[in-house]
């Protein structure tokens, strides 16, 4: 309940900001007008996609998209919305990784560029210092939370209450899982699935259905899932693998192994993944 | 941790510049014959000055240089905006809200910039341009955004973190979650499988004569103590403050009863500083023949309770 409120806290103050930027409409000359509405969108459509999960905040620099909207902006009135040069205090105080930081800090650079011949001397070099010097407080704030964070997020859930996991659990999981399979005689398999982008999320809920409580689903990259399943025999094994494959049906390809033939000492799941000489491919019926 | 602190040498990077900006400007101000203007700054001079030292002794809550300073920017820029409206750019009036989102935690932020807004609206009545209100509102918004995501995201991994936020085992619904995977695969790959309550009656006593630290040690200790005991498939989570449930898969009940004598063992071993030896009440608990999963937590949840109401029992 608490985390639905922090969400909607934040989905409200996106939409008040809309309404904020609406506001400066009225006075906006035809390209200004169109900058304005690309933000007041881009606003809004963030306030909608807005969920709690760890989806969309993988490997997409969208932090760039505020970035240049503000060097829009200021482009095209500098002399009404002059105030919005703090808004660059707020980009960085997004975490984002380092191209990201370097390619927003160009955009601000550029802002203070157009927004210098408004001002007089002094207010410029004022301006900058100010500035400066917030934007690395903002930043170090930024990536001191990205440390914290980034420890947990190896560990956590992607999606609250799915057994959807990183790839570095997957690695404590495949040495953790191979002892104990020996020692209880249980077959096990990793099984690795190719899908289409857009349906990664989709196929993950589909596995998480299909597959047992006690067997997990892993996120190796934006196109490939991998799930262990357990079973008493091999021929249960290859029983419960066609009945996957027939159940998950928006595959492009498929892939499986038994862990007892994975060397856990030399796994590298990165080459792992790429070398698909290690793994047998599964024929769909 | 909602609010993570800025480095320390940061800050003191932040007072100086902030000082020596601030000098600049009453210097400025005076070497261009502004004096009915000089002595404000002057003032504030003095001011972030104090700011500064009490940044850099110990002792003092972080936050009160940082409201100084704030304190500071805010006269500054108020006094700039009153007195001369018409050279100063409305640009400056945003420079305090950013600085406030950045020192402040997000509530108090928010809250100082609402209670001041009737004060930037007085004054811009005063110099007349009404258009600059709209600017600062949507300042505060677009500046508050960042801080909400942080919340957010600060929310969602507390959602999804596994671990328990005060020691190396696993929370509670983590542990129940698991529980019931490993209850599952007992069943339908027919292995045994057992379950450890392991309360720590020195924990409620720790925390009221020692304080928090001392509870924090007690158990850190029974972590490490019964990680290294322990298989690597082992789970341990914290059921409750001071009652911890170790599941054992594929274990006996005989095999149940050695690893509560094992650790038993080796846990009276361990001395602490503040509360001495370490006691620990262990009780072996098994899920009946076919027993439904929630009947058996039940029971086991109602276990816990009587091993932590009661008297240890041996």
């Amino acid at each position: 309940m608490r985390n639905k409120y922090k969400v909607n806290m934040l989905r409200a103050n996106l939409l008040a900001a809309a309404v904020g930027l609406a506001l400066f409409t009225p006075e906006s000359t035809l390209d200004a007008l169109v900058v304005v509405w690309v933000a007041i969108g881009w606003l809004f459509t963030t306030a909608l996609l807005l969920d709690f999960s760890h989806r969309r905040t993988i490997n997409i620099p969208w932090q760039l998209i505020p970035g240049a909207l503000i060097t829009a902006l200021l482009a095209t009135m500098p002399e009404s919305s002059s105030m919005l040069i703090w808004a660059w205090v707020a980009v960085f105080m997004l975490p984002q990784s380092n191209y990201v930081i370097a390619l927003n800090a160009l955009l601000a650079a550029i802002s203070l560029f157009l927004l210098a011949p408004y001002l007089p001397f002094p207010d410029q070099w004022l301006m900058f210092a100010a500035l400066l010097m917030m934007c690395v407080l903002s930043v170090a704030r930024a990536r001191q939370l990205n440390t914290i964070n980034g420890a947990i997020r190896q560990r956590a859930q992607l999606v609250p209450g799915m057994r959807i996991w990183a790839k570095e659990q997957l690695a404590r999981d495949l040495s953790r899982e191979q002892t104990r399979c020996k020692r209880e005689g249980i077959h096990a398999e990793l099984i690795i699935l190719q899908v289409k982008r857009h349906q990664l999320w989709h196929t993950a809920h589909r596995l998480c259905q299909t597959t047992y409580h006690f067997e997990n689903v892993y996120r190796l990259n934006s196109r490939m899932l991998a799930t262990l399943t357990l079973s008493r025999s091999s021929s249960e094994g290859l029983k419960r693998r066609q009945h996957l494959i027939q159940t998950i049906s928006d595959k492009s390809a498929c892939h499986y192994i038994e862990i007892s033939d994975i060397e856990i000492t030399e796994l590298n799941l990165d080459n792992f993944i790429k070398e698909k000489q290690a793994l047998f491919p599964l024929e769909s019926s | 941790m909602i609010d993570p602190h800025i480095s320390h040498r940061l800050m003191t990077i932040t007072h100086v510049s902030s000082l020596f900006l601030m000098i600049t400007y009453t210097t400025w101000l005076y070497v261009i014959g502004y004096y009915s203007f000089f002595f404000m700054p002057a003032f504030l001079t003095l001011l972030a000055l104090s700011a500064l030292l009490m940044h850099i002794g110990q002792g003092i809550n972080p936050y009160i240089p940082r409201l100084l300073l704030l304190g500071c920017l805010y006269l500054v820029v108020g006094q700039a905006a009153f007195q001369s409206s018409s050279d100063t750019s409305p640009l400056w009036f945003g420079l305090p809200i950013a600085v406030s989102m950045i020192f402040l935690p997000l509530i108090p932020a928010l809250a100082l910039n609402i209670l001041l807004l009737p004060i930037w609206w007085w004054l811009l009545t005063q110099s007349g341009d009404m258009e600059d209100w709209k600017n600062i509102l949507t300042l505060l918004l677009l500046l508050a955004l960042p801080r909400w995501e942080h919340l957010r995201r600060q929310a969602l991994l507390f959602a999804t973190d596994p671990n328990d936020s005060e020691c190396n085992a696993y929370q509670s619904d983590a542990l129940k979650e698991r529980l019931r995977n490993e209850y599952q695969r007992s069943s339908i790959l027919g292995n045994r499988l057992a379950v450890l309550v392991i309360h720590l009656p020195q924990f409620d006593m720790a925390g009221e004569q020692f304080g928090r630290k001392a509870q924090l040690t007690l158990l850190e200790t029974l972590c490490n103590e019964v990680n290294d005991s322990c298989r690597d498939h082992d789970l341990l989570g914290r059921a409750s403050q001071a009652t911890f449930w170790l599941v054992l898969p594929d274990t006996s009940e005989s095999g149940a009863l050695l690893v509560r004598e094992r650790l038993k063992h080796s846990l009276s071993c361990c001395v602490l500083v503040e509360t001495g030896q370490l006691v620990a009440d262990i009780v072996a608990y098994l899920p009946r023949h076919q027993e439904v999963f929630h009947l058996f937590i039940q029971r086991l949840e109602e276990r816990s309770h009587a091993i932590a109401k009661s008297l240890p029992e041996t």
